[in-house]
């Protein structure tokens, strides 16, 4: 009999199933989606970094001592040492570096992410590469590209391609085309093969090596071979076998693929958080509704354990559906964002999606139990109501005076904690703990708390639009929207959650722009800017190329490389050209001054680092660069800004302690008589062989900047724009179930003589009041949240507020309630009057 | 079409015919009724249950549709009115008494009242006002909600949302139906005094002949037909009429 009635229920009524269901089903769907993208990216990766790709055995290299991409080159002699050891069969030395291919438009081929990697062309077994056209490079002029770039770049055997190195572009024919180990697959990434002789100029390695690739004879296993010649490096030197060179190369792509795997969790968890307030207030309404209906079947002895279980049944009929349709939803997500990312150029492989046992499980059991656990206080009340209420409508519950008390605490609790693991000192774990639970507790205690200012609220709300005429509607609604502050309170909290991510994240969108382009504005003097397009840099012969452009002066580049602190944090140290910095930048030097740069073992510190390590002008800092080693480098400036950088170092000593120099920027200012505008184009024009590096106006750049915030932002504005729909969801879900319940009431209004309109007008009033409601007591949380987070970051030296942003949002709630109270309205202004006055 | 005057009628019915359902589960609700309703007088409607006394109030205010036939509110046809103007109509010239369940809950007694008039944003008589509540006895209750008045309360505000306005006619089904004769009388009383005072017309529909007896007239319907009439009515002589019927 149960069974029969939540069925009955559920089926009852399908659009409060679709549209409780619905956040269920996106979030579930984002928690899978998540775990089959992120499953599926990995093993794409794991086939192209898979030890099966590589042809040796064994790999020699300098050693982790900064990071595992900076490593110290390896010298030519250890090659010859690693050849005697006794079962190595062949070794080969790798040379590196960057080698951006150039296609016939003359744009970038890759580099948006994946690197563009040169190497040595190497004979014998240790070679990965298949030659499926043409030959190895043999003259200096010749080079093998991967077969996917080669399409690219229309390239064919025996043509002419353009690769930009670090000394500058060149064309090369093209001698033949291959492909990478196994699979072929590159993950996006570009391949080129020059001659052995090509490569060492190319890639200025001064005969030098990233490592040396090892075959074993037959009989000895890798790991013997590795311990064996490990005996042999000098120090500062290793030899790994490949497989754990390939699985360090898996683990490094993981942390990425891992990143981007929780911040989808990150949105999963957000919508969820908003579903489990729609399904709490739907199974609530629904509850009140049915009071008298539940009331009977205590009075004919149903126990108030069978009510509970009834109602326990229901939702766990909406969980089931929800999480199953949202797993599927979820598959349908990993393939969708799979086929995007490759439609903006990140060149997954491809791949099938890797759908495990464990996305579904996952998937399936978060969305069960959030709607359980939601529906459980309403399952519980429902299961307190007393046979009595079959005989009289049930009061609303009034809430006790120490509800609003224990919100409170749970408000500040909440909020404490997240200041605390926000601005805290600690590990990323009980960071995260620290942030999301205390992000929830303060949600709770608001929303629990909004229900005592939602009367106040809603009167005030209505009133700022008494200009409307004060008219019968918008009394009727502002009523409608008072007349239960718990419910209303519910409804809005789904909206409060969507509009404080968004507010919050403004904030923090504004204080980075304002940070950047802020601080670019005031310092940065230079009337022509060329920048890096890609994560990479660019050549660094791009810097001749400029300063030959006789419309500029002041040319300075800005080159960077990492090195670690005696404190083990690892940082990048700035090069820049101490005789040039002043013309076209100001880092409001505070103590010493730049100009000593150019003695050696010297740096230059911001004044948070500075503050930080306790260093003065004079003091010495020891920094450990990958190719030299650790060396104390006296503090000869201290200055203030730190939007290019907190190090500074002569770029000429930058270059001495890097093997792969890649700059970032390259400043100038126009030449005497020369317009800013004819500087810049001259300047564009000297850097046309450089697709990687693009010249800017000032007024140009500080857009680009701007931009590229506002893109890194887009995706968090667009994910966080679904909790705001599924709250609008939800706002529409409470509307339609009202105007169910006040069927009578709305039919009385009509029979008295409110129009349809007036109807129509009432139920929208409401909606843009709870609305309203919600986007309110949202931004006064987001604002909290946001200005907190930009605290987080010492980077972000200034606060913004952007008020023009925060009106417009209150704006789009106001319209948000318009368009959830389009469906619930119609449906009350058709009620039929006669039926909905008919007494029972 | 027909031509029939309305001079001096509140409302009219002619040729009124409600037919639900069709073949054999039709019902005739309303099989031909055809009546003036004059100005200022308070008609009673009894019959037996199914009679088609509901039917007739509604088809007449404008909440239904007759099947066959015409209606009037004054000289306002509107039988053919488009929904919105019936809606203005019963704004502007009618007032309602239900059986129950008649007043918004989020509006106090006061705004209850005065609803129609707000809806229509028109001004009250502030003395007819005073003079209603007053003899409705809710004067000291109209700044309470619905859900703090007794069902005999907010039945006497429903009364007075009626008479306050002063619509052209007032409807009342049943609406001392689950009152207390103390709560009935006062509330009859008020009707009558709407009517002689004012000119108030009243349509009732009741089952009681001692409410019946405070009208003008009582008109019988039976198979949604008028089966008899009887002016200035006593409730033994309704009652007499009543069994007859049975
Ligand atoms: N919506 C409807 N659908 C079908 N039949 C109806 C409907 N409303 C009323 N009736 C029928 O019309 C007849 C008259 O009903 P009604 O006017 O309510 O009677 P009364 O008010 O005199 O008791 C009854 O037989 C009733 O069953
Ligand atoms: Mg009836």
């Amino acid at each position: 009999m149960i069974v029969t009635q939540a069925t009955r229920n559920l089926l009852s009524n399908k659009l409060r199933l679709f549209l409780t269901s619905l956040a269920i089903v996106l979030g579930v769907g984002f928690v899978t989606g998540a775990f089959v993208l992120g499953d599926t990216i990995n093993k794409s990766f794991d086939d192209v970094f898979s030890a099966d790709n590589s042809a040796s055995a064994v790999q020699v290299r300098g050693k982790a001592v900064v990071s595992e991409q900076d490593r110290k080159a390896v010298p030519a002699d250890v090659l010859d040492k690693v050849k005697a050891v006794d079962g190595v069969a062949d070794a080969t030395g790798t040379i590196m570096g960057q080698a951006q291919v150039v296609g016939p438009d003359g744009k970038a081929i890759g580099g948006q992410g994946p690197p563009t990697f040169g190497f040595n062309w190497v004979e014998g077994p240790t070679n990965p590469m298949h030659l499926v056209a043409g030959e190895a490079p043999r003259a200096d002029d010749e080079v093998v590209l991967d077969k996917a770039t080669a399409e690219k770049a229309k390239a064919t055997v025996g043509g002419s391609v353009t690769v930009v190195t670090d000394v500058g572009p060149a064309k090369y024919r093209v001698s033949g085309i291959a492909t990478f180990g196994q699979s072929g697959q590159t993950a996006g990434a570009t391949l080129t093969f020059f001659t052995p002789a090509t490569a060492n100029r190319v890639f200025t390695s001064s005969g030098k090596f990233a490592s040396i690739e090892v075959t074993t004879k037959a009989g000895v296993s890798d790991q013997a071979l590795a311990e064996r010649i490990g005996k042999v490096l000098p120090a500062g030197y290793e030899a790994v076998t490949t497989a754990q060179s390939a699985k360090e190369a898996v683990e490094g792509f993981q942390v990425f693929v891992d990143i981007f795997r929780n911040i989808l969790l990150g949105f999963a968890g957000i919508s969820l958080f908003v579903g489990a307030f729609i399904i709490f207030n739907a199974f609530q309404i629904t509850i009140a509704q049915r009071g008298r209906q539940i009331g009977l079947l205590r009075a004919q002895g149903a126990t108030s354990g069978q009510i509970l279980g009834s109602v326990m049944l229901e939702a766990a009929l909406v969980a089931v559906i929800a999480s199953v349709v949202g797993v599927l939803f979820g598959i349908f997500v990993a393939w969708g964002l799979h086929a995007l990312f490759n439609a903006i150029g990140a060149g997954l492989p491809e791949q099938s999606l890797v759908i495990s046992p464990r996305s579904i499980i996952i998937g399936l059991a978060v969305g069960i139990v959030i709607t359980l656990l939601s529906a459980l206080g309403p399952a519980f009340r429902s299961s307190r109501v007393p046979p009595m209420a079959a005989l009289h409508p049930m009061p609303d519950t009034r809430s006790r005076p120490w509800a609003a008390v224990v919100s409170g605490i749970v408000l500040v609790l909440g909020a404490v904690m997240f200041v605390w693991g926000t601005l805290g000192d600690m590990a990323t774990a009980p960071r995260v703990v620290l942030m999301a639970g205390g992000g929830m507790l303060l949600f709770f205690g608001a929303a629990a708390l909004t229900q005592y200012i939602a009367r106040p609220l809603a009167y005030a709300i209505g009133g700022a639009f008494a200009w409307r005429g004060g008219r019968m509607p918008l009394r009727l609604g502002r009523r409608n929207a008072m007349r239960n502050p718990h419910r209303t309170a519910q409804t809005a909290s789904a909206l409060t959650i969507g509009v404080a991510l968004v507010a919050a994240v403004s904030i923090f969108a504004a204080s980075l722009q304002e940070t950047f382009v802020g601080t670019l504005e005031k310092r940065l003097n230079a009337d022509v800017i060329a920048f890096a397009q890609s994560p990479d840099g660019f050549s660094v012969a791009a810097e001749k190329s400029a300063e030959g452009v006789p419309q500029v002066t002041d040319v300075m580049v800005s080159r960077f490389v990492q090195f670690k602190r005696a404190d083990g944090d690892t940082a990048s140290v700035s090069g820049l050209d101490p005789a040039k910095v002043g013309a076209v930048y100001d880092a409001g030097v505070e103590d010493g001054t730049f100009a000593e740069l150019t003695q050696p073992n010297t740096v230059a510190v911001s004044r948070d680092v500075a503050d930080d390590l306790k260093l003065k002008v004079g003091d010495s800092l020891p920094m450990t660069f990958a190719q030299t080693g650790t060396a104390p480098r006296k503090v000869v400036a201290i200055f203030k800004d730190t939007t290019f950088g907190r190090y500074y170092m002569d770029n000429a000593q930058v270059t001495a302690n890097s093997t792969r120099a890649r700059d970032q920027a390259i400043l100038a200012n126009a030449a005497p008589g020369v317009s800013a505008d004819q500087a810049q184009k001259a300047m564009e024009t000297a850097l046309k062989g450089y697709p990687s590096v693009k010249a800017y106006s000032k007024s140009g750049y500080l857009d680009f900047i701007g931009t590229q915030v506002n893109q890194t932002l887009l995706m968090f504005y667009m994910l966080l724009a679904m909790a705001v729909v599924i709250a609008v969801f939800g706002i529409i879900l409470t509307l339609a179930l009202s105007v169910f319940e006040r069927t009578r009431e709305i039919g009385m209004l009509r029979a008295v003589g409110l129009s349809r309109r007036g109807t129509r007008g009432m139920i929208r009033w409401e909606a843009v009041i709870v609305s309203l409601i919600g986007a309110v007591v949202g931004l006064v949380l987001g604002t909290f949240l946001g200005v907190i987070a930009v605290k987080a970051f010492p980077d972000l030296t200034a606060m913004r507020i952007p008020w023009l942003q925060m009106l417009a949002f209150i704006v789009f709630a106001a319209l948000a309630g318009v368009l959830a109270a389009i469906l619930p309205a119609r449906r009350a202004a058709k009620l039929n009057v006669l039926e909905a006055i008919a007494t029972e | 079409m027909s031509t029939a005057t309305t001079n001096g009628l509140a409302a009219r019915i002619e040729g009124g015919r409600r037919v639900y359902g069709q073949g054999d589960n039709e019902v005739r609700a309303l099989d031909g009724i055809t009546r003036d309703f004059p100005l200022g007088r308070f008609t009673a409607v009894m019959g037996p249950s199914g009679s088609g006394k509901s039917t007739l109030m509604q088809c007449m205010a404008g909440l239904d549709r007759l099947t066959e036939g015409e209606t009037w509110i004054g000289d306002m046809q509107l039988t053919g009115m488009s929904e919105s103007s019936v809606t203005r109509v019963r704004r502007d010239n009618v007032g309602f008494i239900f059986q129950a369940f008649n007043l918004v809950p989020t509006l106090n007694a006061r705004e209850n009242i005065l609803l129609p008039l707000d809806i229509a944003g028109r001004k009250v008589d502030q003395e007819w006002f005073d003079k209603v509540v007053t003899d409705l006895r809710i004067a000291d209750r109209l700044d309470h909600r619905p859900s703090e008045l007794s069902g005999g309360q907010q039945q006497r505000v429903a009364a007075a949302r009626a008479i306050a306005s002063r619509p052209k006619i007032i409807f009342a089904d049943e609406p001392t139906g689950q009152l207390d004769s103390r709560s009935s009388a006062e509330m009859l009383d008020v009707m009558r005094g709407a009517v002689d005072q004012f000119g108030q017309t009243i349509i009732m529909v009741t089952h009681d002949p001692g409410a019946a007896r405070h009208a003008d007239q009582v008109i019988f319907l039976n198979d949604g037909k008028v089966v008899d009439e009887m002016d200035d009515p006593t409730a033994d002589a309704i009652f007499d009429r009543m069994k007859a019927m049975d």
